[in-house]
């Protein structure tokens, strides 16, 4: 067997995100040791994605059809928009069984430090679509970390004009800690969003 | 190794499922990039002390000559939040934080830089001019590594400046004189007037304190904007 195979499973592994070379070769060695029905499988799913996979034509949620399930269930209520960085976010959102409206996934976020690259992210989509004038409430569900915040603060002020009404989740303590370990920003945010009880 | 020392958080980078590589300015040792396990878990026990700009006393923990030693303690001294919750402002400090990334050299202590980073930040807390502050420390700051911006006199013959405007030549790195200029310089200038050339003298020479009283023109503000832009990116290799 020559060696170029392995060299290059390392290569193409290594161009996946948070994957360093070293990971790549530590996977790639894994990849050697398994049996081959379950490797076949691996790559067997990474085809199939990319042969169905594609991003929902409205929300950009991730879907095998033109619109996703949840854009054309007729039972979610359509006046509300939850604007997410990722698929994987919106997936979460939906594990809480709480929230019944739509979605916009934004596909990233912005990052100030490295230059503001809006044309990027799916936020011309978010316009359009807020502008067609079927949607009364958006509620920001970015991260609330600085690159979040920015993205949330950037959408809001393209949006406000358009007579919408924008919120932003909640900042908060998590549940089941204690306020002692709570960093001092955190706690600050959650006395300044405090709610009558 | 460990090494303990306060630092502020420059900018971090996703790594992994939950974790974070931060790239620091500390006080005794520079430029310092950490791996932060777990930073990005809700309760992880670094909360929001890894966000950008926070000045927090540190712990790094590591192989001798490890390229990333691990962060192991990240208390806040100050969160300075107030400054990331504006867009603007964040904008306007990234201009700062890519300028400190581009000349700031890895594991090198540069205390005096560190504190006038520090200054610029609380300064920023209090000010209404933000941009301006911004734009001073990035005036104070070249000079500080010795690549100051020459705009009080000609930079290849010193005649002092007189007039109602110069030209500033980024290949220079400062204005040069006419008679300079003709025998010399080939390349592009961009005009400086008089008020903007006062304003370069200022912020060289002014505390931050009294940075906090300037009002430029709006005009004058963007003359010295786009000339710094144009000396950085000359200096840096990089687009303005
Ligand atoms: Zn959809
Ligand atoms: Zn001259």
């Amino acid at each position: 067997m020559s060696i170029g195979i392995v060299e290059n499973l390392i290569e193409q592994l290594s161009k996946l995100p948070g994957i360093g070379r070293k990971s790549a070769q530590r996977l790639a060695f894994f990849i050697m040791g398994m049996p081959e029905g379950e490797a076949r499988g691996i790559s067997e799913a990474i085809v199939a994605l990319k042969e169905s996979a594609r991003f929902c034509s409205q929300c950009f949620n991730i879907t095998d059809k033109e619109l996703c399930d949840i854009c054309s269930d007729p039972l979610r209520d359509a006046a509300k928009l939850c604007v997410v960085e990722e698929p994987s976010n919106l997936i979460v959102i939906e594990r809480t069984r709480s929230y019944r409206g739509l979605y916009h996934v934004l596909l990233g976020t912005l990052s100030p430090i490295d230059g503001l690259t809006p044309e990027r992210l799916k936020i011309r989509e978010l316009v359009e679509r807020v502008g067609r004038g079927s949607i009364d409430e958006v509620i920001l569900a970015t991260n609330p970390n600085t690159k979040g915040e920015a993205t949330a603060r950037y959408i809001s002020d393209l949006l406000r004009p358009l007579g919408v009404h924008v919120s932003r989740i909640a900042y908060g303590l998590p549940i089941g800690g204690d306020i002692e370990f709570a960093d001092e920003v955190t706690l600050a945010k959650s006395l300044e969003g405090r709610r009558d009880f | 190794m460990l090494i303990r020392t306060e630092g502020i958080v420059l900018k971090t980078f996703e790594y992994g499922d939950a974790d974070l590589i931060a790239t620091y300015f500390t006080k005794d040792h520079g430029v310092l990039k950490g791996f932060v396990k777990g930073a990005r878990k809700f309760k992880s026990r670094f909360g929001s002390s890894v966000e950008p700009l926070t000045h927090a006393n540190l712990s790094f923990l590591g192989k001798e000559n490890t390229q990333l030693p691990k962060v192991t303690r990240s208390d806040i001294l100050n969160s300075f939040q107030t400054l990331r919750e504006d867009l603007a402002t964040l904008l306007a400090i990234a201009s700062v934080i890519n300028l400190l990334i581009h000349l700031l050299q890895e594991k090198e202590p540069n205390s005096r830089k560190y504190d006038l980073f520090l200054a610029a930040l609380k300064t920023l807390e209090q000010a209404e001019n933000r941009d301006v502050v911004c734009l001073v420390f990035r005036i104070k700051f070249l000079w500080m590594a010795g690549y100051g911006p020459r705009v009080a006199e000609c930079g290849c013959c010193g005649t002092r400046f007189k007039g109602s405007f110069g030209l500033f030549y980024p290949s220079y790195g400062s204005l040069l004189c006419r008679a300079c200029a003709s025998k010399y310089a080939q390349q592009t200038a961009t005009r400086l007037g008089s008020a903007a050339i006062k304003f370069f003298g200022q912020a060289k020479s002014l505390r931050f304190g009294h940075i906090l009283t300037l009002r430029p023109e709006t005009a004058t503000l963007i003359e010295v904007q786009n000339v710094l832009n144009l000396h950085i990116s000359h200096l840096t290799g990089k687009k303005p």
